[in-house]
């Protein structure tokens, strides 16, 4: 265990500033030495989840350089943070290798930014501190800004900017709450502003409350906060799309869950879980009808990102461990799912992602064709696909707290993608005129990336009952 | 507390098992699946179909014997899948079509299953199948509904159906229907209203089949009007109804899937199916037409054809139900004049087609074998029901369906069938394929995806609009949720 938790912010960070340096010496091996770079990586990632398994202990509290939490910084490793940890650790390791390929020609600061985003990300995870929350949630977004335009075209940029005029009003608002938190308590540290967080006057603690989740909401792309999501995902090139959709979204998703039960959900103030049930309702729903009003599969498959956040917001307003367990799985699933679509229909299409110039296109890629079947019907929420097994668990947390109406929303939110999805089959696996042996096959590296992803997404549900018992005492230790 | 919610989720605990329940589902299914492959292999189809069928058979089997609801449920998920996929593989863009309307009511159907599955593991603390609860069974009802096709959901059974290739349409039409009349007996017992949607499916199943042109569009209507007496016998709950139920549903298969095979026998030779443009083929086909002769005594149930005994007998065990019994004994002319008028089209009348004219020849012996079996089949069990009899549900005493007034009253529905289609055939002819409900659906679709298309157009790109709303919400949610 030791520095693990320091090193894996410290180390990504190091990689980003190594990469042009390694770049501009050693031209020929940048392509070994970034997949090196990701799977230490993840390697550290790994050891860090691994070495906290082992100690058996509640949570691991890390003082840097040796300060204790009430005069110095510390960062903390609990379960949920580990949970979070291998989630991300594993999108990011993904996103590095699929983008091997696809963006052979991509320039050094690209991967210099993908690091940054790798290093704030667990930054975000690990912080036990307010204002280091901030600085990580900055350091990963601003990061990710010009990762949206790297493609150079118009509407990417158009993208990106309005991307970061709504992630900076998400900033703002989660830097409001901090301010307020601080004068109210004195603290920044999440712990002591627990302890003391039931003292704040009524109207403070709302206002704190209200800032996080909204500001929260926007990073999440909540409706109606989610109009940025659909163009940054969709004009963002294929690998950031999925880092985007299957990591990022997970930041917000993370913080929810973290701070949270620190506020006691707002109790006897702001009636978070009514909020986020209103919200999550709305968000299931819209999403899904945005996702049909679309005709470009990358706005699809990002509408549909929102309506999945929508899932997971129902199952933390839901109240209970049993709903935060399922958003918790249902964040691995969509991890696994909506990356593995992202990555197959880069293969799929190249250039355009207008669904009217992509007649047949599946069936002459292999093996992306295939898995982004796969990865689609995972998001349907079909089996044998895990976000069956974690949409079951939110329904019944529903359906336990005896609202039955809220679980009928995630199954009516899969009819309302299988019309979608099935739109877009219709027309990806429709024989076309083309030459039918005119088949590309991805390169080796890519098809492990979009195996993974599919297999991937299959394993969570043959291991559903471990995993869900798992993310049950995780989520039993923060709300139980 | 938490842990036993998902200990009672049961997820990871996958239990299959045969008991006296499913063991007629199982042999149904081994027996006409095999039958099903045999002929989908001769008509040598790419082997992704070929395996998708053998895929589909299974999950099928897994469905009926799944010893838990989560089982239950996921393979009931895959056969939805692996149809879907069956359908759309004949890779015409009429397939295609008719496959995304399959994927969308079944799909809608799995919504109603799960959470009605999810209700009763709540009232209940487990995956075990037990007795519906009253807040579970309209999520029960829609679900399994969609499944069997009950009105007026029925649209997707002619549409899929007709529009697969004819060799995975044999394998495909055998199983889905039947796997919700298993469900009605697992998971619906005793529902009163069940019988008359049996009724009700029954005739308006077997009225528009009446009125179809292309022969497996007849054969689609009539699989919903059949398992409208599935649905009617297992929907009573007593030990005779689930009885005559369990055995019209291997009989029906064994006859259906007979009935498709001989229909796709004339699409592999003729190159259509369209009623008005065939005719005289039992001079060519003199073994298909034999075959279908059975199919079609069978299913009119005429002794002593094996569709005659589990006609007679859910007859009587519908005896304290006069509107359903009645409802059936009309559903049964009906279905005498339809499947006269589907052999008169397509073998007995004069050829007037020139397809025809220059003579088809016999189906492949790699054809004919399976369809040789099935009929042979359907007549043993018919003059020996007793081959079947102990493997029913429960088995109880079969009454003798050869007597006197068993052999009248199995006999004159398809006599007054196919005196009505003498009498009517000009009239026939002439009246107009229908319009099913679907039209309208498809309606509603168009209009939900225009109004999804008008909606995301209306709020994309409004920068200060939206931002505006963040504000709003802020506001709201401090005045509002406190």
């Amino acid at each position: 265990m030791s520095h693990l938790p320091i090193l894996v912010i410290a180390i990504p960070l190091l990689f980003a500033f190594l990469i042009p340096l390694i770049s501009m010496l050693f031209p020929s091996v940048r392509r070994i030495t970034v997949t090196a770079m990701g799977l230490v990586y993840a390697g550290l990632v790994g050891m860090m989840i691994w070495g906290y398994h082992a100690m058996g202990v509640d949570r691991v509290i890390y003082p840097l350089g040796g300060w204790g939490p009430d005069v110095g910084i510390v960062l903390e490793l609990d379960a949920l943070s580990a949970a979070f940890a291998g989630i991300m650790g594993l999108g990011i390791l993904l996103v590095i290798l699929y983008s091997q390929d696809y963006m052979e020609a991509a320039e050094s600061k690209y991967y210099v930014l993908l690091f940054i985003v790798a290093s704030g990300i667990m930054g975000i995870i690990l912080t036990a501190d307010f204002f280091n929350l901030y600085v990580f949630i900055e350091m990963s977004a601003i990061a990710s800004f010009p990762l949206v335009a790297v493609s150079r075209r118009g509407t990417a940029l158009f993208a990106s900017l309005y991307y970061m005029v709504f992630t900076l009003v998400s900033s703002a608002l989660i830097l409001l709450g901090i301010i307020l938190v601080y004068a109210a308590t004195g603290s920044l540290n999440m712990g002591e502003v627990a302890a003391v967080f039931d003292t704040i006057p009524e109207l403070t603690r709302a206002s704190i409350v209200g800032s996080f989740v909204i500001g929260l909401s926007v990073k999440v792309a909540l409706i109606p906060f989610h109009s940025w999501l659909p163009p940054a995902h969709a004009e963002a090139v294929s690998p950031i799309s999925a880092l985007l959709s299957g990591v990022l979204l997970k930041n917000g998703v993370y913080m929810l869950m973290r701070l949270l039960p620190i506020f006691g959900f707002g109790d006897g103030s702001l009636d978070v879980r009514t909020l986020l049930l209103v919200i999550g309702v709305l968000t299931v729903i819209g999403g899904n009808v945005l996702a049909m009003g679309q005709g470009n599969v990358k706005r699809i498959l990002a509408c549909s990102s929102v309506a999945h956040m929508g899932y997971i917001a129902l199952g933390i307003g839901i109240g209970g461990a049993l709903g935060f367990a399922g958003a918790l799985f249902h964040s691995l699933n969509h991890m696994l799912m909506k990356a593995g679509a992202f990555f197959s229909v880069g293969c799929i299409a190249d250039g355009s992602f207008e669904l009217s110039g992509l007649r047949g296109a599946a069936l002459r890629t292999r093996p992306a064709g295939i898995t982004f079947a796969m990865s689609t019907a995972g998001l349907i929420g079909l089996p044998p696909f895990g976000s069956f097994a974690s949409k079951i668990m939110i329904m019944f947390a529903a359906i336990d707290a005896g609202m039955i109406g809220i679980a009928a929303v995630l199954p009516a939110g899969a009819v309302l993608s299988a019309i979608y999805y099935g739109r877009v089959y219709q027309v990806l696996y429709a024989p076309s005129e083309r030459e039918p042996d005119d088949v590309s096959i991805s390169p080796w590296q890519t098809t492990i990336v979009l195996v993974v992803t599919a297999v991937g997404s299959i394993a969570t549900l043959v291991w559903a009952g471990n995993l869900a018992r798992i993310f049950a005492t995780i989520a039993d230790y923060l709300v139980g | 507390m938490l842990q036993d919610a998902i200990q009672s989720l049961g997820f990871g605990r996958f239990a299959l098992g045969i008991d006296a329940v499913n063991m007629i589902f199982v042999i149904a299914f081994v027996m006409v699946g095999t039958m099903g492959l045999l002929y989908t292999l001769a008509s040598r189809p790419p082997i992704k179909r070929a395996m998708l069928s053998l895929v589909f058979v299974l999950a099928s089997l897994g469905c009926v014997t799944a010893g838990n609801m989560l089982t239950f449920l996921i393979f009931w998920e895959l056969m939805l899948i692996v149809s879907y996929l069956m359908i759309v593989s004949a890779g015409t863009a009429r397939s295609r079509n008719a496959g995304f309307r399959y994927l969308l009511y079944h799909v809608i159907a799995g919504a109603g299953m799960l959470v009605g599955v999810l209700v009763q593991v709540s009232a209940t603390g487990s995956m075990a199948f037990s007795a519906p609860t009253n807040a579970a069974i309209p999520f029960f009802m829609l679900g399994i509904g969609i499944k069997v096709g009950a009105i007026p959901f029925h649209t997707w059974v002619p549409d899929a159906y007709a529009s697969a290739s004819p060799s995975v349409s044999v394998v495909l039409s055998g199983f889905t229907t039947k796997v919700g009349v298993y469900a009605i007996i697992r998971l619906l017992p005793g529902v009163a209203a069940i019988p008359y949607m049996g009724a009700a499916m029954a005739l308006v199943g077997v009225l528009l089949a009446l009125l179809q042109k292309y022969s497996r569009r007849v054969l689609g209507y009539s699989i919903v009007s059949q398992v409208g007496y599935m649905v009617a016998g297992v929907g009573l709950a007593t030990a005779s109804g689930i009885d005559a139920g369990s055995l019209h549903v291997i009989n029906h298969i064994a006859y259906k899937t007979l009935l498709f095979m001989a229909a796709g026998a004339v699409i592999y030779r003729v190159g259509s199916d369209h009623l008005p443009s065939l005719g005289g083929l039992i001079r060519y086909m003199p073994l298909t037409f034999i075959c279908a002769l059975v199919g079609a005594l069978s299913i009119s149930g005429v002794p002593p054809f094996n569709g005659f005994v589990s006609k007679y007998w859910l007859k009587l065990a519908l005896d304290g139900q006069p509107v359903v019994l009645h409802a059936l004994t009309i559903a049964g002319i009906g279905t005498g004049a339809s499947f006269m008028k589907l052999l008169w089209y397509t073998y007995l009348r004069d050829p007037e087609n020139r397809t025809v004219s220059s003579g088809p020849k016999e189906v492949d012996p790699g054809m004919a074998i399976p369809m040789l079996l099935l009929a042979v089949f359907c007549l043993a069990t018919g003059l020996r029901p007793d081959i079947l009899a102990g493997y029913l549900p429960h088995a109880g005493p079969a009454p003798d369906p050869f007597t006197l007034s068993g052999l009248t009253a199995g006999a004159w529905p398809p006599v007054a069938g196919v005196a009505f289609f003498t009498v009517a055939r000009q009239l026939l002819s002439r009246a107009p394929e229908p319009p099913d409900v679907d039209a309208l659906y498809r309606r509603g679709l168009v209009l939900m995806e225009y109004v999804a298309y008008s909606l995301a157009r209306i709020t994309e790109d409004r920068l200060q609009g939206n931002l505006m709303m963040i504000l709003v919400v802020f506001l709201v949610a401090l005045l509002v949720f406190r």
